[in-house]
């Protein structure tokens, strides 16, 4: 179990946040976490079915959503954005 | 015995440079104090300050205008003014005095420095009256923030704030420090006295001014107005040294100067004019949105200014024009997200009637910014209060100190500009505020900012800790000035009965 802080934005929100993960935390986790303060405070719930997936600022991929922080290759306060995805 | 006319003997009263025989010029001059620009003493004797004081007028212009404004104090004292005044008035009164006191004190330390360690008599003469201008400034705003602590208890935040960890007070020093406190006389000269002071004051003490006079604080106006007839004359120390500086092969290094005080105080000007002018000023009482304002005083006439000067708009100014629009309005949302960790009562300032005017004023807003507020509105009306405040903490740029905000809803476009610079990561609101780091990194990688603060175990992770590391008593912890009743205004009208 280690802190592992990164700073995130929701879409639609007005500016990033901190946000302390778990390193072993999967990227699926990870979005959840942020999603759980976020959604509904200060951004409006999705559509029913939506799910957050993860991604890095400027790249056109998510990150894969069963892997682990750990493992994504994110370094501690990289910036990731939040975005609702319907299936 | 009749007085000569100041105009008779005034170049001889300041012309007080002397060649020095037992010690040398720059040990009574360290270039790091006074000139590290190398420019000859003859061309700083061609200094020439627009308005011209001497003590004797001084002391008496300066009494008519302390009687002027304590006066009118005075007087409305026993009108019960702020018992009745409005939350939006109060909540700007609160942070205004909260922010501006010690500044103000400060800067006589910045104008002493002048004083001593400018290399021109004018130069020198001028900033002994500016000088005396702060404290007289400090003091005002002190004893007339004393007026309302007994009925509430933000207003000791007007002496206490400058004794804090207060983010807001911590962003605020920073740009302080940084451009009037820990640089050299003629360059703190440039940053303050030009782009700080003429860019930028008449926001806060001209067009707030107008507003007060409007909402009917007179007290306050009157106040304001008389700290501006100060500013507008040692504010000119700028504009002669820029001249000399031009002049002498220093041009590229004065524009720098000014790029970077420019973007610094507009961050804090934007926050405490921008929300004052355009949220908490009453919405009947406003004579111009901070945008007007900005065109007319900032975007038109300071420009006017820098090229009379023979220098350039700053090289970011389309991102600063694209600014005015949003910054002030992202800034408003932390303020009430995060309004347990301000002294002040913060108002939302978004009823009907107010987004209406935001719109006109800033086409887009509804669809931007009014979209988070929606989500705010429709949780104060379901009765979830405790949503409106965020449980996440805000990212703090690493250079303004302000939270790292950009445009949400529709439009959404927030960044994180991100440097690493020798082992430590750096987070910035803007690409500006990433390019005065990188102007010089050494003076400004040690600074840790709340959130670093928070990283590193200084601030503990306790429910209290950062309130008790920024000084906030439980009492002290700002709240909806309105107890959320002001979204009463998006209920449907009741239906008459029958």
């Amino acid at each position: 179990m280690a802190e592992f802080p990164l700073t995130c934005c929701i879409e639609g929100d007005y500016g990033f946040k901190l946000l302390i993960v778990d390193e072993s935390d999967s990227i699926d986790e990870v979005a959840a976490k942020a999603a759980s303060k976020l959604v509904g405070v200060t951004v409006p719930v999705p559509p029913p079915g939506s799910h957050f997936r993860v991604r890095i600022p400027g790249s056109a991929d998510y990150l894969p959503r069963t892997v682990s922080v750990r493992e994504s290759g994110l370094v501690r306060m990289d910036p990731i954005e939040i975005l609702s995805v319907l299936p | 015995m009749a007085l000569l006319n100041m105009s008779e003997w005034y170049d001889i009263a300041r012309d007080t440079n002397w060649t020095p025989r037992y010690v040398r010029e720059e040990e009574l001059f360290p270039p790091a104090m006074s000139d590290p620009y190398g420019i000859p003493v003859s061309e700083w004797e061609a200094f020439d300050e627009p308005y011209k004081v001497c003590y004797r007028d001084y002391v008496s212009t300066q009494r008519e205008k302390d009687v002027g404004a304590y006066s009118v104090k005075a007087a409305l004292s026993r009108s019960n003014f702020f018992r009745n005044a409005s939350p939006h008035w109060r909540s700007l009164l609160e942070l205004h005095f909260g922010v501006i006191c010690f500044p103000e004190f400060h800067s006589t330390s910045l104008f002493a420095r002048i004083t001593r360690f400018g290399r021109a008599g004018g130069m020198r003469n001028t900033a002994t009256f500016g000088s005396l201008d702060e404290i007289r400034h400090a003091q005002i705003q002190l004893y007339f923030a004393y007026e309302f602590i007994q009925q509430d208890r933000a207003f000791d935040w007007a002496h206490k704030s400058a004794k804090t960890e207060n983010w807001v007070i911590v962003s605020l020093r920073h740009a302080l420090d940084d451009i009037e406190h820990t640089r050299d006389a003629v360059s703190s000269a440039i940053m303050t006295n030009f782009a700080f002071e003429q860019g930028f004051t008449n926001l806060q003490f001209i067009a707030m001014a107008a507003d007060a006079a409007k909402y009917g604080d007179h007290t306050f106006a009157t106040m304001l107005q008389s700290i501006q007839s100060d500013e507008a004359r040692h504010s000119q120390i700028g504009e002669p040294l820029i001249a000399i500086m031009v002049k002498n092969g220093r041009k590229a290094e004065a524009q720098k100067l000014i790029d970077i005080a420019f973007w610094r105080m507009w961050k804090q000007f934007s926050v405490l004019s921008g929300v004052s002018m355009d949220y908490s000023t009453p919405l009947e009482s406003r004579e111009h949105s901070l945008k007007e304002f900005m065109e007319e005083w900032v975007i038109e006439q300071f420009v006017r200014n820098l090229k009379a000067l023979g220098l350039d708009r700053p090289w970011y100014w389309d991102h600063f024009l694209e600014e005015v629009n949003t910054f002030h309005h992202a800034q408003q949302l932390g303020i009430y997200f995060y309004r347990a960790t301000e002294w002040w009562k913060p108002i939302a300032g978004v009823s009907p009637a107010e987004r209406e005017w935001l719109e006109q004023k800033y086409p887009g807003w509804n669809e931007t910014f009014g979209r988070v507020w929606d989500v705010v509105i429709d949780n104060i009306e379901h009765g979830r209060t405790e949503k409106t405040a965020c449980e996440l903490a805000p990212m703090l740029c690493s250079m303004c100190g302000l939270e790292m905000s950009g445009v949400p809803g529709k439009s959404w476009k927030v960044t994180d500009h991100v440097l690493d610079y020798e082992g430590r990561r750096y987070h910035f609101c803007s690409v500006v505020d990433k390019w005065i780091f990188e102007q010089e990194p050494d003076r400004y990688r040690g600074h840790r900012s709340i959130i670093d603060r928070m990283l590193d175990g200084t601030i503990g992770s306790g429910p209290d800790d950062l309130y008790e590391y920024m000084g906030q008593s439980p009492a002290e912890r700002g709240t909806c000035a309105y107890d959320y009743t002001w979204v009463e205004g998006y209920k449907p009208p009741l239906k008459a009965a029958g």
